[in-house]
């Protein structure tokens, strides 16, 4: 049976690679007598990845597992169980939906995530910054991949933008190659503002599928089973 | 909650868990009155420390008691120390940020001589006073254990107390001691754990020397000598079931189950062979409850039955079909640390254990049947290629073969048929042959041998160099001799070295066991500024009749078995293994009222 659950993780957990996470949440699944579907092939591994990795030192309460189990359970007793072998509120458990017919890897449909950037300066830096990128006409800037240089405008991968007291929230792209990180969007708004932007913790809210509405992976399967 | 001050380091660093803390089975118990505090020190990095059983063992004890609280600390890699120093952070416990310095007792591990300097590294970073004889009433008490305990003297200025032997009882004697004399001064402590089977309080004791400089006496107001603590009988309660789960991957991440204690195959070279007598088997039953149990607390994907030579455990042949088969349903592999050079072992490991089948690792320990006597390894040359035959029919695809050099007596003919046997295991196998350099370490038969020169062993490692370098299937690594140099300096050394320790820190020396901080000439410069000659100490024979800087730290061992050993190397004849054949008079078991323990009669 094929699982998508939502997990929030912190502290610790918020320190590990992404490698590091899965083999985290492999032994959860162990520790909770919860059997793991194998891939076939020559070198089988356990049918499991988490949707979109986490950068380090973030906080997530947006952790989304795309997961198969080898047999059929019960979602009551498949949280139950998975509730009592996190080994601490560093890591939880918080919704989750069974899968039902061909659905894609939860990774591939992702387009935007949420996050929540605390900064470590005054409210009205924060509230100039936001101004000053909502007012810009095109943000520029250049970002390294793996293979090239890209040049992209800021302005098109924001997709809002708003600020609370010392607090800026962001739903920024996800799409492939076109990955915008909060830590970018520092930079780029404190180059447009002209002024330093420090955060003191960034959190990942929510992750999205779709383009022109957006839904979170749980409705979006909710809307999927009509 | 990872206090602000600490998570503000942690973005800037390399391997972040390492100092986070919160791991799944992670032990926290917030201070509270009474409850007494102890620092688990490994001096070196997070995932060496985390890979060692005996810290999962002393965790455990000391957790399970209400009145004590057991916490782990590591050696900061350096940017993370250096940020520290920066910040002004003190080095503090994994479990709840509390500094070092607030606990009442910190305990170090003795696994390795070079990790001395990180010893005085975590002291310095946790604003402890290094030396003993500076720490005041509010410090907490600086204690040691582990192998290197045995000839804890160039480290006998830093430490308030040191346990013999085997810890898991005599750790929480020391914390009931401590605990009744709570009001009591230091001193008042100290004389009271001086008391305490297999605990030495190095202030109460003094060195001395004669005038051509050697080592004279120890005298002192405590017992002599101190004897180590073991445990008699090994069952459930020494399983750490429920052992810290590290997030990220270090050295051995799995579950590790002891299969025995002690070795007494009696290699003359090998030290866990002497200081660990007698053989004590685990019950197989015991291992298998205990193998579930670990699983379902941990999640890890793979056990290992650990010991010194886990193939000599007398259920091995019932033991591993069922471990294996209970496991394999969850997804959980066997796997086994040492293998024996021969064919029973490889094709135990193969059949019945799941493992990658790319490599495999043998040590026949010296090259020549003649050199092979002299350090009693029991092992033919038939032996070694029977046992690759075998590897190579179960579809293994290459073989580590791990040997010394520069052991006692050898010649370049020992060396020359070291080649040979390589070039025969070669057209088996494709071989990474390996070679480490002899260090005479104290408690062995060997302890009076003089190490060869570096120039000696260096320009035996490029006669080998030279001799594999045309043959393709042989690949061929060999460890820097100036670090085994130092391994042996201080292995039998005196308290005049604490000196030259404290100085290498100082001008820069931490991290020494790792190749890209060992730093030859900077602890050159220490010894040259203390006015101690290293060589004295590693190179230099000692007469069998001369006091040794160990003699009062006693693993048990009779000084006559060790001298009877000694000659009976020099004429390459055979000392057989007591848990197999006869008792070859070490002394232990009398002298500690024990018995070799195994399960059936282990068959040669």
């Amino acid at each position: 049976m094929r699982l998508w659950l939502k997990f929030s993780r912190r502290d610790s957990l918020s320190f590990i690679s992404h490698l590091d996470a899965h083999r985290a949440y492999y032994r959860l699944f162990r520790r909770a007598g919860l059997p793991l579907a194998y891939s076939q092939g020559f070198n089988p591994h356990p049918v499991l990845s988490l949707a979109s990795p986490l950068p380090l030192g973030f906080i997530s309460r947006a952790d989304y597992l795309d997961v198969e189990l080898s047999q059929d359970m019960d979602l009551v007793e498949i949280s139950d169980r998975i509730r009592s072998s996190s080994g601490g509120d560093a890591l939880r458990l918080l919704d989750g939906t069974a899968i039902e017919g061909r659905v894609k890897a939860l990774a591939g449909m992702l387009s935007f995530a949420r996050y929540s950037i605390e900064l470590a300066g005054d409210e009205v830096r924060a509230t100039q910054a936001c101004q000053a990128f909502s007012a810009a006409e095109v943000a520029l800037f250049t970002k390294q991949t793996k293979s090239r240089v890209l040049q992209l405008d800021a302005k098109e991968l924001v997709r809002e933008l708003t600020c609370h007291e010392n607090v800026i929230n962001a739903v920024l792209s996800l799409g492939e190659s076109r990955v915008f990180r909060p830590d970018e969007l520092l930079a780029v708004m404190a180059d447009v503002a002209g002024c330093r932007l420090d955060s003191r913790s960034i959190t990942r809210e929510e992750l999205y599928i779709g383009d022109n509405t957006l839904h979170t992976p749980l409705e979006w399967a909710k809307l999927e089973r009509g | 909650m990872i206090p602000a001050e600490i998570s503000a380091l942690l973005t800037k660093v390399y391997k972040p868990s390492r100092y986070a803390g919160g791991e799944v089975n992670m032990v926290m118990k917030p201070p509270a009155p009474g409850l007494l505090r102890v620092a688990l020190a490994f001096p070196d990095v997070y995932e060496v420390g985390m890979s060692h059983l005996g810290l999962k063992i002393l965790y455990k004890v000391i957790n399970e008691q209400s009145d004590f609280a057991a916490e782990r600390v590591f050696a900061p890699w350096p940017d993370m120390g250096d940020l520290m120093r920066d910040a002004g952070l003190q080095l503090y416990g994994l479990e709840t940020y509390t500094p070092l310095c607030q606990f009442d007792v910190v305990g170090f591990t003795l696994q390795y001589e070079l990790s001395y300097t990180n010893i005085l590294y975590m002291l310095d970073l946790a604003g402890i006073p290094m030396r003993a004889s500076q720490r005041s009433e509010s410090d907490p008490l600086i204690i040691a254990g582990g192998p290197c305990a045995f000839n804890v003297e160039p480290m006998a200025d830093y430490f308030d107390c040191v346990a013999l032997g085997e810890g898991e009882e005599v750790i929480l004697e020391l914390l009931a001691c401590l605990k009744a004399n709570q009001g009591a001064g230091r001193a008042e402590k100290l004389a009271a754990l001086s008391q305490i089977e297999g605990l030495y309080v190095p202030s109460l004791y003094e060195a001395s020397y004669n005038d051509d400089g050697s080592f004279a006496r120890i005298t002192g107001k405590g017992p002599l000598p101190i004897e180590k603590r073991l445990i008699k009988e090994l069952g459930d309660s020494h399983i750490p079931i429920d052992p810290v789960v590290p997030y990220i991957d270090v050295v051995h991440d799995r579950v590790m189950l002891e299969a025995f204690r002690g070795c007494t195959r009696g290699c003359r070279f090998c030290q866990a062979g002497m200081i660990y007598r007698p053989v004590r088997e685990t019950p197989p039953e015991v291992l298998l409850s205990a193998a579930q149990r670990a699983i379902a607390s941990t999640g890890y994907e793979e056990v290992a039955l650990t010991s010194l030579s886990t193939m000599d455990y007398s259920a091995i042949g019932e033991l591993l079909p069922v471990l294996v088969e209970s496991l394999s349903c969850q997804g959980v592999n066997v796997s086994l640390p040492s293998l024996r050079v021969d064919s029973f072992s490889v094709q135990m490991a193969a059949e019945v254990v799941k493992m990658r089948k790319s490599g495999l690792t043998l040590a026949p320990e010296a090259g020549s049947q003649r050199l092979r006597d002299v350090i009693n390894k029991q092992v033919t040359a038939q032996d070694l290629l029977t046992a690759l035959q075998g590897a190579r029919q179960l579809g293994f695809k290459s073989a580590k073969l791990y040997f010394m050099i520069g052991l006692p007596t050898e010649t370049y003919d020992d060396l020359a048929e070291l080649v040979q046997l390589v070039e025969q295991a070669a057209r088996i196998l494709p071989v990474t042959v390996s070679t480490s350099s002899f260090v005479p370490k104290s408690h062995t038969p060997f302890q009076w041998e003089p190490q060869f020169s570096i120039y000696e062993l260096e320009q035996r490692q490029s006669y080998l160099k030279s001799a594999f370098r045309r043959n393709r299937q042989v690949k061929y690594n060999y460890h820097e001799a100036g670090v085994s140099f130092f391994e042996a300096v201080f292995s039998k050394g005196d308290r005049r070295l604490g000196a030259v320790i404290e100085e290498a820190y100082r001008r820069g020396c931490k991290f020494d066991g790792w190749s890209e901080y060992f730093d030859y000439t900077k602890w050159q410069d220490a010894f040259m500024s203390a006015g101690i000659d290293p060589t004295y100490y590693a190179n230099r024979r000692i007469p069998q009749e001369s006091p040794l800087p160990w003699d009062h730290l006693s693993a048990g061992l009779d000084k006559g078995f060790l001298k009877r050993e000694w000659q009976l190397a020099l004429l390459g004849r055979p000392t057989l293994d007591c848990s197999m054949d006869l008792c070859s008079a070490c002394g232990v078991c009398p002298g500690l009222t024990v018995m070799p323990h195994t399960v059936r009669r282990r068959q040669a």
